[in-house]
């Protein structure tokens, strides 16, 4: 993201112009914009026009509006933000409190302005137009009959393909039928990645299963690279990597990441520190249970003994619709940090943070432990 | 009489309850089963005398009990609730009212019991033996037998036989010597029982030649269901019944040279065969692999020397047709095993008895790390697979000099986590072998150092002395598809599997769930070989027309027409966590294993924990499950699966949940949320 004009004050209103680059920062941009924010873009809007003859006439015109933000939409697949709300500005197509939807595109710069620019949001500000690499990867998860392609970038993680085939067992004369089944099988996925990886964009390629099922779909795909003549896969040989995967579901993603190969290509991305933080989480959970909670109950009560060592929230939290709720868990952020405790605010796009979510959304590890919270029902 | 292992409640729910408690009698005092036995009888049957005015008008209708933990309806019969084993409250209140009514038999067994002191153990222990009298039997059987001659009634009065036939002989065998003796007596006693209907006799003999277990709770909507003639079982024509036999156990442990030994012994392999096994094998420099490769015939199991998923073989013993179901041991295709080897009846545990390789077994992969091994794991879900019987065959004894010392070490030590299991003594059966120098496979062992110390069973007589689990062949037919061959030449779509309940003939109209489309039976295959009929309990190909072969996917199941199971992707379970390193945590994403299909999964509720001895609810919405607790969660699916609880259909109700690439925790399906 590009900062292109800045004007705010910290916990206080003011107004930020930002243009849109990758993906991701649509992403950022989502978690920027909330409801009752005023959001300043150009746009296209469809006008009817009266005739003097009585007939209607549709003409497309170009403009540029302020909305006040009602709700806000993210379209994964087609990285676009699609932003209700209602009208502002004045001017000779639109009425003021019309209501208009402004879709926000890549390279299409466009103007926020909050009343009140908290921590978090000037956080996700600066992370989005922090321009360090971005850790551009590609895992193919695989199992025996089911193989899924995921591009893993800052801040999302988005599945591409997804490749399912029945695959019959063994049995006797039948030995055949396996063989071609999973070669076909193979095929399917060698196109799904000629149409989904591209070398220039990708740092590597990650190919992750269970048993052999991931030396077998290498060995396959280099010798149909050499008989194909496929030059991109020829030339990237080096950047193609095995890791080992507990299972070919997409939440086996998050054992891949962990793995200590894999670890060292995504190191200081925040995708790493995610993996590394629930990490932390699950094994202060099997070690000392008492010190490491989840559920907004047992954290709140864990924070009321400022007992919170380091939070774990994901930012769907923060995207509540209802602003005191938002309020309420940016509070408990910025107390924690206050106190000297640490937070991870998870990407609800990556595995980690999909893991997170489901896990209620937040979590923490404690200073010390507290055997009470056994006590108090989730 | 309280369990003396501590493994969970629900998971000996496949025990009928009868069975089981007089299994445990008698693993305790032996004097004592016996009247257990008969006493356990004979108080149903005079309960069910009492009922008898009203039981003809509500024949059709089931009786039941609700649990008083899980409200579970349970059926009359049953002493203790299927799900969650608690005891029928009104148990002891019945054995009171009994009392009343001036039947003394009741009045002994709580006499005893106050004696004892144990009021709340289960009361079908008496230490008066003479109390039962040839009368008393007499009046509550009677009535039966001028009406409809059930089960109950007649096994009681053989049972009352059997133990007068036992008395004289001062009986004290194992329990498989008195099942032959039932069987003696139902040759000689026919003569006495013909006032009932006489044509029930063969099914009930049957029954109680299977170890005396009644048939399992009927479902309301399957009450109304009847077997037609053809899918009785017909003695004559067919001699020996099919059983399925698992053979699991760590990898490397020797499990497909195992079974390919025992093919090989017993001709089921040919020469030329073999000979081509052996001489590939010797080019790759694998000698010792050429047994396995009998069973390993894809390119990449006999590259790598492992097996990857389950193969299937057909061996005849002397009294049965064996299915070997030879499993994957690597820890990665543990998934392969479970959706496999869920069919099984019995199943061989195969131990290395190597140094080194048995504790690898046992406790994982890397040594000074405590972990889980495939021979701990696998016998865990084979024990949830619901089966009770297990050959434990210690092999690669010349590796070991055939050494008693070792033996006994592995002996001691994997049996008491076998009891953990909840797998009985009795039902264990150990043999020492080995396979690669044929030593106490088929026949006897001729190595002096090993005759020096065992004269056992070898093998293949263990596998003769395992029992037949009961068939249901009077529900609805349901078959989980475990494997989906196509003929390309023909247009032909077979489905492969083990028939759980019901029967299917060629001809006959089935239904596939999921998608709810009829098709017809083309043929049906065992082995290669055309059969016409299969019934409960026989893994068969059934050859399928007029069915999109798209459709036709493993997990699916082929129920009957009119009796089709429901699809779920919400469920409530009973689970038992395993052994597992992280806790079980609300929102914990896990794998979904259930008959032939897996999902992905996530426990979207934790309900509440259960005492493990009781069943009882002892906190509810705790914060996490740790290992060895259970619990009822709930557990969303990515897509829906067939599924149905495990009181209803045992096969459809068996859960296996499994994390970061190990089994998490074992359960059943009490509830589907939402049916669809």
């Amino acid at each position: 993201m590009q900062l292109i004009r800045k004007n705010l004050v910290p916990d206080g209103p003011g107004t930020v112009k930002v243009k849109p680059v990758e993906d991701d920062d649509m992403w950022h941009a989502y978690n920027l914009i909330c409801t009752g924010d005023k959001v300043e873009a150009t746009t296209v809007r469809k006008v009817l026009r009266e005739m003097a003859s009585g007939g209607r006439d549709a003409e497309r015109v170009k403009l540029k509006l302020e909305v006040k933000v009602e709700a806000v939409e993210y379209d994964k697949e087609g990285s676009v933000l699609r932003i209700r709300g209602k009208n502002l500005t004045v001017n000779d197509h639109v009425k003021i409190g019309q209501f208009h939807t402004l879709e926000i595109e890549p390279h299409r710069p466009f103007a926020i302005t909050k009343d009140i620019w908290d921590s978090i949001a000037l956080d996700i500000l600066h992370q989005a137009c922090d321009p360090s690499a971005s850790a551009d990867l590609s895992v193919i998860l695989m199992q025996e009959g089911l193989a899924q392609l995921f591009l893993i970038g800052r801040s999302i993680t988005t599945a591409r393909a997804r490749i399912e085939t029945s695959i019959p067992r063994k049995h006797g004369p039948a030995i055949a039928g396996y063989e071609t089944a999973l070669k076909k099988f193979f095929e399917n996925v060698l196109q799904a990645w000629l149409k989904h990886i591209d070398f220039s964009i990708v740092q590597c390629v990650v190919i992750a299963s269970p048993g052999f099922t991931k030396d077998q779909f290498r060995d396959y795909l280099f010798l149909e690279a050499q008989r194909q003549d496929l030059r991109t896969i020829i030339e990237n040989k080096s950047r193609i990597i095995l890791a080992h995967a507990t299972s070919g579901y997409k939440h086996s993603l998050k054992d891949v990441l962990e793995s200590p190969n894999i670890m060292n290509l995504i190191k200081d991305t925040k995708a790493a520190k995610e993996v590394r933080a629930l990490k932390d989480f699950f094994t202060m959970l099997s070690n000392d249970p008492s010190r490491a909670c989840y559920g907004p109950r047992h954290v709140e009560f864990a924070h009321d003994r400022l007992a919170i060592q380091t939070l774990l929230i994901t930012d769907n939290l923060f995207r509540n619709a209802d602003i005191a709720e938002r309020q309420r868990y940016v509070r408990l952020v910025e107390s924690v940090k206050d106190s000297g405790g640490t937070v991870h605010i998870f990407s609800s796009m990556h595995a980690s943070g999909e893991q997170l979510a489901q896990l209620t959304g937040i979590a923490a590890l404690l200073r010390f432990p507290l055997p009470e919270l056994d006590d108090l029902e989730m | 009489m309280p369990r003396k292992v501590g493994y969970a409640h629900g998971y000996d729910d496949d025990y009928d309850d009868n069975y089981d408690d007089d299994y445990g009698n008698y693993d305790d005092d032996y004097d004592d089963s016996e009247d257990a036995y008969r006493q356990n009888h004979d108080l149903k049957g005079n309960t069910s005398s009492q009922k008898l005015p009203l039981a003809r008008e509500t024949a059709r209708k089931p009786i039941v009990w609700s649990c008083s933990i899980c409200t579970f309806d349970n059926e009359d019969s049953a002493l203790v609730c299927e799900i969650c084993c608690v005891y029928k409250e009104s148990f002891v209140k019945s054995g009171k009212e009994a009392n009343g009514t001036g039947n003394n038999i009741a009045a002994a067994s709580v006499a005893s019991r106050t004696v004892k002191g144990q009021p709340e153990k289960l009361p079908v222990k008496v230490a008066d033996k003479e109390l039962i009298s040839a009368d008393s039997y007499g009046k509550a059987s009677t009535p039966y037998e001028r009406g409809k001659t059930t089960n109950s009634a007649s096994t009681a009065q053989k049972v009352d036989k059997v133990v007068m036939v036992q008395k004289e002989i001062k009986l004290s065998e194992p329990f498989d010597t008195v099942s032959s003796h039932l069987k003696k007596v139902n040759l000689s006693d026919t003569s006495v029982t013909t006032k009932g209907s006489s044509e029930s006799l063969p099914s009930c003999s049957r029954e109680l030649n299977l170890g005396d277990r009644p048939s399992s709770s009927n479902s309301v909507s399957d009450e109304q269901y009847k077997p037609d003639k053809w899918m009785q079982f017909d003695e004559e024509k067919e001699a020996l019944s099919q059983l399925n036999l698992a053979i699991v156990g760590h990898v490397d442990s020797g499990k497909s040279t195992l079974s390919g030994r025992l093919l090989h012994l017993l001709g089921r392999i040919s020469k030329r065969d073999m000979h081509k096994n052996e001489k590939e094998a010797k080019e790759k420099g694998k000698g010792s692999f050429s047994y396995a490769w009998a069973m390993d015939e894809s390119a990449e199991e006999r590259e790598r020397g492992i097996t990857m998923t389950v193969a299937v073989a057909y061996f005849d013993s002397n009294k049965y047709h064996v299915v070997v179901l030879d499993s994957p041991g690597h820890k990665d295709f543990v998934p392969n095993m479970i959706s496999g080897a869920t069919q099984a009846d019995a199943a061989i545990l195969v131990v290395d008895a190597c140094t080194g390789s048995f504790e690898a077994g046992m406790d994982g992969q890397v040594p000074g790390i405590a972990g889980v091994g495939q021979t701990k794991e696998h016998a865990q879900l084979v024990r949830s697979f619901g089966v009770d019987q297990l050959i434990v065959a210690v092999n690669k004894m010349d590796a070991v000099g055939y050494s008693k010392q070792r033996y006994d070490f592995i002996k001691a030590q994997l049996g008491v986590f076998l009891r953990s299991c909840g797998f009985r003594d009795s039902s264990v059966s150990w043999v020492p072998l080995s396979a690669i120098e044929n030593q106490n496979l088929i026949e006897p062992a001729t190595d002096a150092c090993l005759t020096s110390w065992y004269q056992g069973k070898c093998l293949l007589d263990a596998i003769d002395a395992l029992q037949l689990p009961s068939r249901d062949i009077s529900k609805p037919l349901i078959m989980p598809i475990c494997d989906v061959i196509r003929t390309q030449s023909m247009g032909q779509v077979a489905a492969c599997g083990k028939l759980e309940t019901g029967a299917v003939k060629t001809g006959s109209k089935v239904i596939l769930v999921p998608g709810c489309e009829i098709a017809t039976v083309r043929s049906i295959e065992h082995d290669m070989n055309a059969c016409d009929v299969a019934r409960a309990g026989d893994n068969v190909a059934v050859i399928l027309q007029g069915i999109n072969p798209s459709k036709l996917i493993p997990g699916g199941v082929i129920c009957h027409p009119e009796f089709p199971v429901l699809m779920a992707s919400r469920l409530e379970l009973k689970i038992l966590v395993l052994d597992v390193a992280v806790p079980i945590l609300i929102g914990s994403q896990v794998e979904f294993h259930i008959h032939h299909a897996k999902a992905a999964a996530r426990i979207v509720k934790i309900v509440s924990l259960l005492d493990q001895k009781t069943g009882k609810a002892t906190k509810s919405a705790p914060r996490f499950l740790k290992a060895k607790q259970s619990a009822i969660v709930e557990v969303s699916l990515d897509g829906a699966v067939c599924a149905q609880e495990f009181s209803k259909c045992r096969a459809l109700g068996r859960v296996f949940l499994r994390a970061s690439g190990n089994t998490a925790a074992v359960g059943v399906v009490t509830r589907l949320v939402d049916p669809v």
